[in-house]
């Protein structure tokens, strides 16, 4: 359970305030309503390029991390494909110095060619030491890229190529920030060691001013349901093969999206779990394996991915997978394994809402995606999923026809 | 409404009051020291248990590794599957993490399961069976991780950092590779378990909400006399270190990055100078706002991150670069690092960046230990070094004291070209 108090301002930003009087820091989190789904498919990875130069000063500031270290504090941030998301920690007495410069960058950034020129640099130094200098790092961009034919989930948030960050132009940065980096598309939580009527004054005093001055209409393809499998033999130098399989899962809105978090859990969660079980300990086909869902706010995925033991061939140990997704679609999970996975999903939350960070992070996400208070309605809704949701769902999704399956082979 | 003058920067504190208090420590029946730190509102609990069985103590290279890893799989009194059915059963999860010279295994679960959850973590501790079907199945599938990691530059070159800074044939200084596995068998596992895993070798941390029903149960379950109870191990004897400072480069024709690492063997937080190298390291390259960082990120854009930092072990320590640079940066990378150690020998650090770094650790400092979880890691890093509470109070202190002269005495000393291993693999 999250408290928190909620106001927003007469220029549309929202502003949620999580009280824990145990701890001396605050967590400062900002995220903005824009991701790697709003860029066009000729300029892709701008958002989270963008997302580097938003440290790179700001109109007031000319550095954004300085103040914030010099304040015992640190600042980090991500771009994922549904949004951006900027946060700080530091002592909750020296909060405001986040706040002005969180609503600084927000008034108005400095962009400059230096900062642009250093930072594409420095981003694709990113995606060559995450996607290609490593042993299977190009899959994700080949899985996304067959999974969707229309949608803008067809790229990662690092971008299509190295040559659409290194096209980046000043131009473009100017108008990504105008369009997007709007109060009335953002929301501000405060968490920890602070109290509501005293950081209300300071966020008024930094970001009541500040004007949306755009407005942006998101207008997305909708992916067609996918009606045929699609597959991909990829070859490298690798030392095992690796299987990757993406379905088309739900939306995160959809009442469904909780029991496709379940399922994956029943699949991989734990030593115990279906795969790990089956695929490792008893038949000995995969060295490692894994099921998750992208939880991305449009059509999401399903991913299943593993490396296969030497001597094994990828078609058996494919069939091996299958087997396993199937039987959650013929045979119903028993009472015993349900309540394991609710445990588990009720620890995962206990647990995580320790850190004030964590919490700071999740209430902006929640708030962004529909209403903050859906977050303390998360551990209800697990526990009242029923062997019956999770085998209507698990037919649903795994569908040979809408699988999309890659082989990573060794290149002998 | 008044305008706000957006250039002036709200006023400062520097955090004041940086304590770990006065965490509580309980003897349990059987002599383990278990340190009690009963701190948050959420309904959760670990308990882990630190034991003197790293790789300083193993004889064959990967024994420590592997023990401590297939201690989870099976008991005397439960199959490997029915042990894992029934932990995660409860939500709970029980962690391994073998290092160099300790290993520990920590359970965490939900207050309300522990009663469920202490017995089997217990039998995990006590009397696990090492099955030899499970370590021919993890064996392989170590073996494999180990083969995909090669062929990452970053592995390539840390493995050859080590080598180099303590020797190939000292526990700090080798890689474990397929053939020191394919060696180990369950009888040396079991060998292994039985002269380091007993109570006399453990130090246990019980973290998050904890009552004292839950410390009788830990009791209950753990501080009796039925697990091997004798003193404390000492360490025998280590091979001597092999330290070799050069250059060395390992090609990877394929590698569109290069890994690089340069550092030297220190001394471990006991040693007179650590706290003053430690705030040296900091302005180096253990922040954001680094030299390091500053330079080669900020300012050349070679690399997505560049960091340094110190590291300690029982009877030695390091310091350690560590970045990833396009492949034609590779070379002005090293010169740029050595640029970055003549400045700090040659010129003394200037009061605003002191400031800066000073303020940011005491910040960095309060939030380490902030929470149950984190501060049970600051705490073990100085408990398992034998130090008191009043070792962190001198740390804070030192860190609000040294001054830039003291600065460029430390760098004057440790950073020499010349006393560095450095190792670039990539193309």
């Amino acid at each position: 359970m999250i408290q928190y108090n909620k106001f927003t301002l007469d220029n549309g930003l929202r502003v949620l305030v999580h009280e824990d009087p145990s701890t001396p820091m605050a967590a400062v989190n900002l995220a903005y309503d824009v991701g790697a789904r709003d860029e066009s498919p000729d300029k892709t990875g701008f958002a989270h390029l963008f997302e580097h130069l938003m440290f790179g000063g700001s109109k007031n500031v000319p550095d954004f991390d300085y103040p914030i270290q010099l304040a015992g504090g640190e600042s980090n941030a991500f771009t994922n494909n549904d949004y951006t998301n900027y946060y700080e920690v530091l002592p909750a007495n020296n909060l405001e110095t986040a706040l002005w410069l969180e609503s600084d960058r927000m008034l108005a950034l400095d962009i400059n060619d230096r900062s642009l020129e250093v930072q594409k640099r420095v981003v694709c130094e990113e995606f060559k030491e995450n996607y290609i200098n490593q042993p299977y790092g190009d899959v994700w961009h080949k899985l996304r890229a067959l999974s969707y034919q229309r949608h803008p989930y067809q790229w990662p948030t690092i971008g299509k190529d190295l040559s659409h960050i290194e096209n980046a132009a000043l131009d473009d940065v100017q108008h990504f920030f105008d369009l997007h980096y709007q109060p009335n598309r953002a929301v501000l939580v405060l968490a920890g060691g602070v109290k509501t009527s005293q950081v209300e004054k300071a966020v008024r005093k930094w970001f009541e001013q500040i004007q949306p001055n755009f407005t942006y209409t998101r207008n997305l393809p909708i992916e067609a349901p996918q009606t045929a499998d699609r597959n991909l033999i990829l070859r490298s130098r690798i030392p095992a093969d690796a299987i990757y399989m993406a379905f088309k899962s739900t939306e995160r809105l959809s009442p469904d999206y909780y029991t496709t978090d379940l399922i994956t859990d029943i699949l991989a969660v734990g030593e115990s779990s279906r795969l790990q079980r089956i695929l490792i300990k008893d038949l000995q086909l995969f060295s490692e394996i894994d099921a998750y869902i992208t939880g991305d706010i449009h059509l999401g995925l399903l991913i299943v991915t593993g490396k296969i033991m030497p001597g094994v061939s990828i078609e058996k140990a494919e069939k091996a997978v299958w087997n396993v997704l199937e039987d959650l679609v013929h045979r119903k999970v028993d009472g015993q394994e349900m309540q394991k996975v609710k445990n588990k999903m009720e620890a995962h939350i206990e647990f995580s809402e320790t850190n004030i960070m964590n919490n700071a992070m999740n209430l902006a996400y929640y708030e962004l995606l529909s209403d903050a208070e859906e977050i303390n309605l998360e551990v209800h809704k697990y526990l009242s999923i029923e062997a019956e949701d999770v085998q209507r769902v698990s037919a649903e999704i795994f569908r040979k026809e809408a699988c999309t399956t890659i082989y990573y082979l060794k290149q002998d | 409404m008044a305008t706000l003058d957006r250039s002036i920067a709200p006023a400062l504190q520097v955090p004041e009051h940086i304590s770990l208090g006065n965490p509580k420590q309980v003897k349990l029946d059987n002599g383990i020291l278990a340190h009690v730190i009963n701190i948050g509102q959420q309904e959760v609990i670990s308990v882990e248990l630190v034991f003197q069985a790293g790789k300083t103590w193993e004889n064959k290279p990967g024994l420590s590794m592997v023990t401590n890893r297939m201690i989870r799989e099976g008991s005397a009194q439960l199959g490997a599957e029915e042990l894992a059915k029934q932990v995660d059963f409860y939500g709970a999860n029980i962690k391994t993490k073998a290092a160099s010279d300790n290993v520990s295994v920590t359970l965490y679960c939900l207050r309300k399961f522990l009663p469920q959850v202490l017995p089997l973590y217990s039998q995990i501790i006590k009397s696990p069976s090492f099955p030899d079907r499970e370590w021919e199945r993890l064996r392989a599938t170590t073996i494999q991780g180990l083969l995909i990691n090669r062929e990452k530059v970053e592995t390539i070159a840390s493995d050859a950092f080590y080598e180099h800074i303590f020797g190939a044939d000292h526990p700090y200084g080798y890689a474990i590779s397929p053939e020191d596995l394919e060696s180990i068998s369950v009888e040396d596992m079991r060998v292994f378990y039985r002269e380091r895993y007993h109570a006399g070798n453990a130090i246990m941390f019980v973290a998050g909400k904890v009552s004292t029903d839950d410390l009788s149960m830990i009791n209950e379950a753990l501080g009796q006399n039925d697990w091997n109870a004798r003193p404390r191990d000492t360490q025998n004897e280590l091979p001597d270190f092999h330290y070799s400072p050069r250059e060395l480069r390992i090609n990877k024709a394929d590698s569109v990055q290069s890994a690089i690492r340069i550092g030297l063997p220190l001394f471990n937080k006991k040693h007179k100078d650590y706290h003053g190298m430690y705030m040296l390291n900091t302005i180096l390259g253990g922040y954001f706002g680094s030299r390091l960082m500053s330079n080669i990120r900020e300012d050349k854009g070679y690399t997505y991150g560049i960091q340094s930092m110190l590291v300690s072990l029982q009877s030695s320590g390091y310091m350690l670069i560590a970045t990833e640079v396009a492949n034609e940066h590779s070379e002005d990378t090293l010169s740029e690092v050595s640029l970055e150690f003549d400045r700090l020998k040659n010129e003394l650090v200037g009061e605003e960046e002191l400031a800066l770094v000073r303020n940011f650790t005491l910040g960095n400092v309060l939030n380490q230990i902030n929470g149950a979880f984190n501060k049970t890691a600051i705490l073990k890093g100085l408990y398992l070094y034998g130090l008191e509470i009043a070792h962190f109070d001198r740390f804070i202190r030192d860190i609000k004291e040294i001054d830039a002269a003291e600065i460029q005495r430390l760098a004057r000393i440790y950073l020499n070209d010349d006393l560095m291993v450095k190792v670039i693999a990539g193309n």
